[in-house]
């Protein structure tokens, strides 16, 4: 009988962890270094740091939307139209304002966050993908830790794979 | 023994809902259920009765404005009125904040107030913003402009909502009654931030282009609705101006209202009707239930006695011991279950004066009137004083927090006190004016 993959054949161990209170600035330095060093086409995937806590627990994760997120004045959100109103210089207001965040003020919080486990199926992953519109999910152990990440890129990788591939499906 | 338990469940309510510690919907809902549990008031009492029971003018009044307003707002109209009316004063910051105050308090007289800060704290935000400028104090004189101008029509603020429908008031009584006193004093705010603002507002040239550059009439996005609101607003608008003429209570008038600008939108129910703001809604019908059980148990009719002795029943004190009770307790409290309060205790009075009356010829006692008038002006000004004091000004306080611009309890106060004070000293010389020197 074939096997499917699991989220463990499918993640990637090698993850960057941001501590909660690291400014706005350190965290798009630490996405621009990661970005630059993968910029060679080996991994095409924007790259996202995992944000912890001092004792090394998820707390969050920011990627560039969640920088956005940081960037843009949080009153803008509390109205639908206002996006349309704007003037020169505002965008280098956003920036010059949002280098005063914190990691955590952008971060998608972990409560907001689906995550996996090692042993989880393919399937269960495309769900959760699909269900929360997240394109990375933080493995985790029994006992919380995260221990790896599976990202849409992946995911896609497999799919194309066996899609492609023929009757191929197992390892 | 019924009176003691449904004081206690009454005044236990109060305090919880004064503290904030459960929302204030719950709370009325559980004492709602305690009090027919116990069967102080029967559930027939508490659904179906107009002395005890909830008010459905009330609840559809409110839930009908609450449909058109939902839909409205979806226009952009008030980022664009906001926006137009910041250029159109030219980035001069003091004209600015009247008009932006000025365009609040017309807005708060057909909307609910929370609904127009909702609308307006963001859009101004974003003004100062682009002149560099702190918010707070811009926040701060439209949200005391909201509760002054929802003072101005039955529909503009629920205590009055709750007070026509229990004095069996039309629209245009309120027109009559408070509009003019709610004008003068809008104009006496506009001048004194006039005077207190005009050395501390200043902005350079470069500031003054970026609000210029700002295109106002990219924000409506979808035109034909926004003429379909506006049709609606204004038919609406002239059926509340007729409604005492024809017949027609006002929460019909506002169903009506409400279901054809469903039928014209073409929007769907359930996005619209999710934005209803039920918990209010259920605040409400709690609250009325509550009360039925504290009036049918006699306690309302002791306070109303005790007020008679107090005022030795004359009606100039009467109207001003309501009137300040109402500003100094809406200060602190909710006015909503202030008022909710206050009407049955008015209508005790007034029949332990005329016991022979019933009906309109009770409540619409001439001798009567200048106490609701006093009630509404109370209640509608006295949450301008703090910043919990009206559900608007802990809604804004809510906005400027989350933009990063806290409003301390103090900095309100400075301004809201004084506000506060004087719109019902102005209140005080209107009503013996109008109603008690000649």
């Amino acid at each position: 009988m074939k096997s499917e993959l699991k989220v463990c054949d499918l993640m990637r161990e090698e993850i960057t962890t941001i501590h909660l209170d690291a400014s706005i600035r350190e965290a798009v330095e630490e996405l621009s270094r990661l970005e630059q060093q993968t910029a060679a086409g080996a991994i095409p995937e924007a790259q996202s740091l995992l944000v912890v806590d001092e004792e090394g627990n998820l707390q969050g994760l920011i990627a560039m939307l969640d920088i956005l997120v940081g960037i843009e004045p949080s009153f803008l959100r509390e109205s639908e139209h206002l996006a349309q109103l704007s003037w020169d210089g505002l965008f280098e207001e956003m920036i010059a304002q949002a280098e005063k965040r914190t990691v955590a003020e952008a971060m998608t919080p972990v409560k907001q966050l689906e995550v996996v486990e090692p042993d989880d199926r393919l399937a269960t992953v495309i769900e959760l993908m699909v269900r929360e519109r997240q394109r990375r999910l933080p493995v985790v152990d029994e006992e919380g830790k995260v221990v790896g990440m599976v990202r849409l890129y992946d995911v896609f990788h497999e799919v194309a794979r066996v899609m492609l591939g023929g009757s191929g499906g197992g390892r | 023994m019924e009176t003691i338990v449904a004081a206690a469940i009454f005044i236990v309510a109060y305090v919880i809902i004064a503290f904030e510690r459960i929302h204030k919907a719950i709370v009325a809902i559980a004492g709602a259920s305690l009090v027919l549990l116990l069967g102080i008031v029967s559930q027939e009492e508490a659904f179906f009765s107009t002395e005890t029971g909830i008010d459905y003018n009330v609840i559809f009044l409110l839930i009908g404005m609450m449909i058109i307003i939902n839909i409205t707002a979806r226009t952009g109209l008030f980022d664009w009125l906001a926006v137009r009316a910041a250029k159109s004063a030219l980035g001069d910051p003091l004209r600015i904040m009247i008009t932006l105050s000025l365009v609040t308090a017309v807005a708060s007289a057909f909307l609910d107030n929370v609904t127009t800060v909702l609308l307006i704290a963001p859009v101004s935000i974003l003004i100062t913003r682009a002149l560099d400028m702190d918010p707070v104090p811009f926040l701060v004189a439209e949200v005391l402009a909201s509760n002054i101008g929802g003072a101005a029509t039955l529909i503009g603020d629920p205590p009055n909502i709750m007070i026509a429908s229990k004095a069996q008031l039309t629209f245009m009584d309120f027109i009559l009654n408070m509009t003019p006193v709610i004008v003068v004093i809008m104009a006496l705010f506009l001048v004194a931030m006039h005077f207190y603002f005009r050395r501390r507002l200043s902005v350079t040239e470069e500031r003054r282009r970026n609000l210029m550059q700002m295109d106002e009439s990219e924000v409506i996005e979808d035109r034909p609705l926004l003429y379909k609101c506006l049709l609606v607003l204004g038919v609406t608008t002239v059926g509340f101006v007729i409604h005492g003429f024809v017949g027609l209570e006002p929460a019909t008038v506002a169903l009506a209202g409400a279901s054809l600008l469903f039928l014209i939108s073409g929007e769907h129910p359930r996005d619209i009707l999710r934005d209803i703001e039920w918990p209010t809604i259920f605040f409400f019908m709690g609250l009325f239930i509550m009360v039925g059980a504290v009036v049918k148990t006699g306690l309302i009719s002791d306070l109303s006695r005790l007020v008679l002795d107090i005022t030795s029943g004359n009606m100039w004190a009467t109207s001003m011991f309501v009137m300040w009770l109402s500003a100094v307790a809406s200060a602190i409290v909710d006015n909503i279950p202030f008022v909710a309060t206050m009407n049955p205790l008015i209508i005790d009075m007034a029949r332990e004066l005329w016991p022979d009356l019933s009906g309109t010829a009770l409540v619409q006692h001439p001798g009567l009137m200048p106490v609701w008038w006093s009630l509404a002006l109370g209640a509608c000004l006295g949450g301008n004083a703090t910043i919990v004091g009206a559900s608007a000004n802990v809604i804004v306080a809510g906005v400027s927090e989350r933009s990063g611009y806290p409003i301390t309890f103090k900095r309100f106060l400075i301004f809201g006190g004084p506000v506060m004070v004087g719109s019902v000293l102005v209140s005080t010389v209107y009503v013996w004016l109008r109603y008690f020197a000649f």
